[in-house]
């Protein structure tokens, strides 16, 4: 049984269908990219999979269980995990504040054991800072802990957003097109961390534009193209699929 | 309690500043809980009103003793705010602000119309049972409970949600629930103080609690700043102590006041405690 | 009893009408709570009371107050609200620096002026009543009704048929596309400061005559209804303005004739509530405007 299956997923906006009777199953484990030409759907698709954008029509499922109608922080608490696009990490927050809070569902104290002080809370939040410690070493930010994370680099930014999302160890982790303005050599390093991620079994989703990028990570790759999905197969195979080569060469421009 | 003759006196002379100190740092710290976690529900003043008047007819026509009195002051507002929270939590921003004002009106208009409520004369005679130390002491819990929430993983949600709620959500927060947990929260508080500051100054009116309170109470928590709890407090006791330290100037220090406002908005958009407390509780 | 009710309605909804439209101009464009915006509605009915004190007749005052309010609406944007535009701020900056702004307004007006209400000087306007079958309406009342129709006439016609309306319009739909596409957002947003500032001024004075009342704080409680029109018209509505504001006036009336004229406000404010919590985008407005 795959981990994720998406079932003629659709989202309509004003009549226009941004994403159109999708299906699309993510085997448990490994990389899979999605990829498409701008304006194809894609980061529609992650929302609607991370609960941010309620589906028109359609069925979501999460190994097994059906989350369509669930809110995002349900599937949060099921184990999936996500970047965005445009950065979105908590600017006042110091960097280790910001990989705690991707550990928010770890946290079973509510809040009158907060109130009143309960040791069980400072046990958890310690247990939680060992965990951001080695979220933030595995990103290779942890000298940066405690600053401020608006005063991160870009490229800073985007490895602090992707430790917030790996510190709960998810079973799904979506990246929301990690690469984007990364130099060469950070991209080599981020492939490598996606590797790790990978490998370490939390089966990661990613929107790339970077090719070279999605074909020496991905084991599988779909193609959405007009909000429909048009490949769905190995990564080699995509390049010498007609379909695909036509919604990338055949409209550009 | 018995205290140094010349605090004593001291007390005496300036006890109704006193008392405003403490119940408009428990409304700053009413209004900080929403704006924390970044609603900007402008309810307080009328949540305040209800804690007030229902304290009050507690007092005066139960002749319920204040110990029992002051904890059931936050029934009414809290009870409102449950009722009115479905809806509202819908809303955000901008509309936030003007239906809990709205809100604030429509309560307004009720205390003016119902007559066990004294109409536009507000009830008088409330007993004067709520001594000083009592509302720095809920002040003072009020400031240590908000700030152990706000270094653990609820103050780090909270302060998420108000950075960007769809991210806190795709983390893990229940956006809901935070929302309507600090609406009662500030409720809460608003009740207490509601209650607290009619039974210190014997009087309540209908016009205590509109529009104008509702908006004097954002201007605490904004001037002193969220960064921490402490902000709104010093705030509030800024805007507090700025009338009477211009009483020289009687006819310009509402100008005064207002102008206080702009500039420290222009020039200090932190607020005047910029301080940012650590979210890390261990 | 009751035509004559709604026609007063009608008349008072017509300046709640032309006060809101200024209103969600600015609160449509410029996405701003601007809190001083009722001060200008003070500002016209006082420039209209001195100039016609002065021996200028009303025809001139009216238009005379309105340019004057706006001139000040342009002036204290300028003064207060580029300087958070640059920075990009929050919505509630602007609630703050204009609450604060407000404040300081009208209590240095009740300072200089004192507090006590005004009145026009007699004969500015005849007194005399015209009998319409049943209802008898007052010269007053139908200059209010004219300079009201008027207005919105002459504010639709800009806005649907002008070049400036079309970038007001481009400006209410997105203000950083308007900005790319070459429009001088900052001028732009200095005329809507001007027409809202304009549009406040004139009901200011429009309800001065009306109820030849005039003081400080007048347009504190007009701005209360300038929230619930806007609200429940739907934001940066025109019509939705226009209907809501007519709809208020004749409810108004008709709770202080039928229940009791302290329940005014709160019949109004009820149903502001309800409409949030039904239709947050308003009765007329686009769903698209709610940012949930």
């Amino acid at each position: 049984m795959s981990l994720l299956a998406l079932r003629r997923l659709s989202r309509h906006y004003a009549g226009i269908a941004a994403v159109d009777r999708v299906d699309l199953d993510v085997p448990g484990g490994g990389v899979h990219a999605l990829i498409g030409p701008n304006g194809a759907g894609k980061t529609t698709l992650f929302n609607l999979i991370s609960g941010l954008v309620a589906p028109s029509a359609g069925t979501i499922v999460l190994d097994g269980t059906d989350v369509t109608r669930r809110g995002p922080e349900v599937r949060a608490r099921l184990g999936i995990a996500r970047t965005f696009q445009n950065i979105r990490i908590f600017g006042a927050m110091t960097a280790l504040e910001n990989v705690l809070t991707g550990l928010h569902p770890r946290f079973a104290s509510g809040l009158g054991a907060v109130l009143v002080g309960l040791r069980r809370v400072r046990r958890e939040e310690r247990q939680a800072l060992d965990r951001a410690g080695e979220a933030l070493a595995l990103v290779g930010l942890q000298r940066l802990a405690g600053a401020p994370a608006a005063t991160l680099s870009y490229g800073d930014a985007r490895r602090l957003e992707i430790a917030r999302a790996i510190a709960g160890a998810p079973r799904l982790l979506l990246l929301d097109e990690p690469a984007a303005g990364m130099n060469p050599a950070e991209t080599m390093a981020l492939a490598a961390l996606v590797r790790l991620i990978a490998q370490a079994g939390t089966t990661v989703l990613l929107v790339e534009h970077d090719m070279r990028f999605v074909m020496g990570l991905a084991d599988s790759v779909t193609v959405l193209n007009f909000g429909r999905c048009i490949f769905h197969g190995a990564a080699e195979a995509a390049r010498r699929d007609p379909a695909v080569i036509e919604a990338y060469l055949g409209r550009r421009g | 309690m018995t205290l140094p003759p010349f605090l004593a006196d001291l007390i005496w002379t300036y006890q109704n500043v006193i008392v405003a100190l403490g119940v408009n740092g428990l409304l700053a710290l009413a209004m900080y809980v929403v704006l924390a976690a970044g609603q900007l529900s402008l309810g307080q003043a009328a949540f305040m009103g209800l804690g007030a008047y229902s304290s009050a007819l507690l007092s005066l026509r139960l002749q319920l003793p204040f110990t029992a009195v002051l904890p059931l002051s936050v029934v009414a507002p809290v009870g409102f705010a449950l009722l009115v929270g479905g809806p509202t939590l819908r809303l955000s921003g901008v509309y936030l602000a003007i239906a809990t004002i709205g809100l604030g009106e429509v309560l307004r208009a009720v205390y003016l119309n119902v007559d066990v409520l004294g109409g536009a004369l507000g009830l008088s005679g409330i007993p004067e049972a709520a001594p000083i130390w009592l509302i720095y002491l809920i002040l003072a819990v009020a400031l240590l409970l908000l700030w152990r929430v706000g270094r653990s993983h609820i103050g780090r949600a909270m302060e998420a949600m108000r950075v960007d709620a769809a991210a806190a959500a795709a983390m893990g927060v229940d956006v809901r629930r935070y929302r309507l947990g600090v609406l009662l929260a500030s409720a809460a508080l608003a009740g207490l103080a509601g209650a607290l500051s009619a039974h210190a100054t014997d009087f309540i009116g209908p016009n205590d609690y509109g529009f104008e309170p509702a908006v004097t109470i954002l201007s605490f928590a904004l001037l002193g700043g969220i960064g921490s709890p402490f902000g709104p407090v010093l705030g509030a006791w800024v805007l507090t102590l700025l009338p009477e330290l211009l009483r020289g100037f009687a006819d310009v220090r509402l100008v005064l006041n207002g102008v206080v406002i702009v500039l420290a908005v222009l020039f200090l958009p932190r607020g005047l405690l910029a301080w940012r407390m650590r979210r890390i509780a261990a | 009893m009751l035509p004559q009710q709604l026609a007063n309605g009608l008349l008072l909804g017509a300046t709640y009408a032309l006060f809101a439209l200024g209103f969600t101009l600015m609160f449509g464009v410029l996405r701003v709570i601007n809190l001083t915006y009722g001060f200008y509605f003070t500002l016209g009915a006082f420039l209209a009371l001195w100039l016609t004190r002065a021996g200028v007749g009303l025809v001139l005052a009216l238009p005379a107050a309105a340019v004057g309010s706006g001139l000040v609406a342009v002036g204290i944007d300028a003064l207060l609200l580029t300087r958070l535009r640059r920075a990009r701020a929050d919505e509630l900056s602007y609630l703050m620096v204009t609450l604060g702004a407000v404040l300081a307004l009208y209590a240095g007006m009740a300072a200089l002026l004192g507090p006590d209400i005004r009145r026009l000087p007699p004969g500015t306007i005849d007194e005399a009543a015209i009998l319409l079958g049943p209802i008898r309406v007052t010269a007053a009342q139908l200059l209010i009704l004219g300079a009201c129709a008027v207005l919105v006439a002459a504010l639709a016609a800009l806005l649907r048929a002008t070049r400036l309306g079309l970038g007001i319009r481009a400006l209410a739909e997105n203000p950083d596309a308007a900005a790319l596409m070459g429009m001088a957002t900052g001028r732009m947003a200095a005329l809507v400061s001007f027409l809202s500032g304009a549009l406040a001024g004139a009901a200011g004075v429009l309800i001065g005559l009306n109820f030849n009342a005039i003081h400080p704080y007048m347009g504190e409680s007009m701005m209360l209804r300038g929230f619930v029109v806007v609200i429940a018209g739907g934001l940066g509505s025109v019509a939705g303005a226009i209907i809501a504001g007519l709809l208020l006036g004749i409810i108004e009336v008709l709770t202080a004739g039928y229940l009791s004229s302290g329940l005014k406000e709160a019949v109004a404010f009820a149903i502001l509530v309800l409409v949030l919590w039904t239709r947050p985008q308003g009765l007329f407005g686009r769903s698209a405007a709610v940012r949930a």
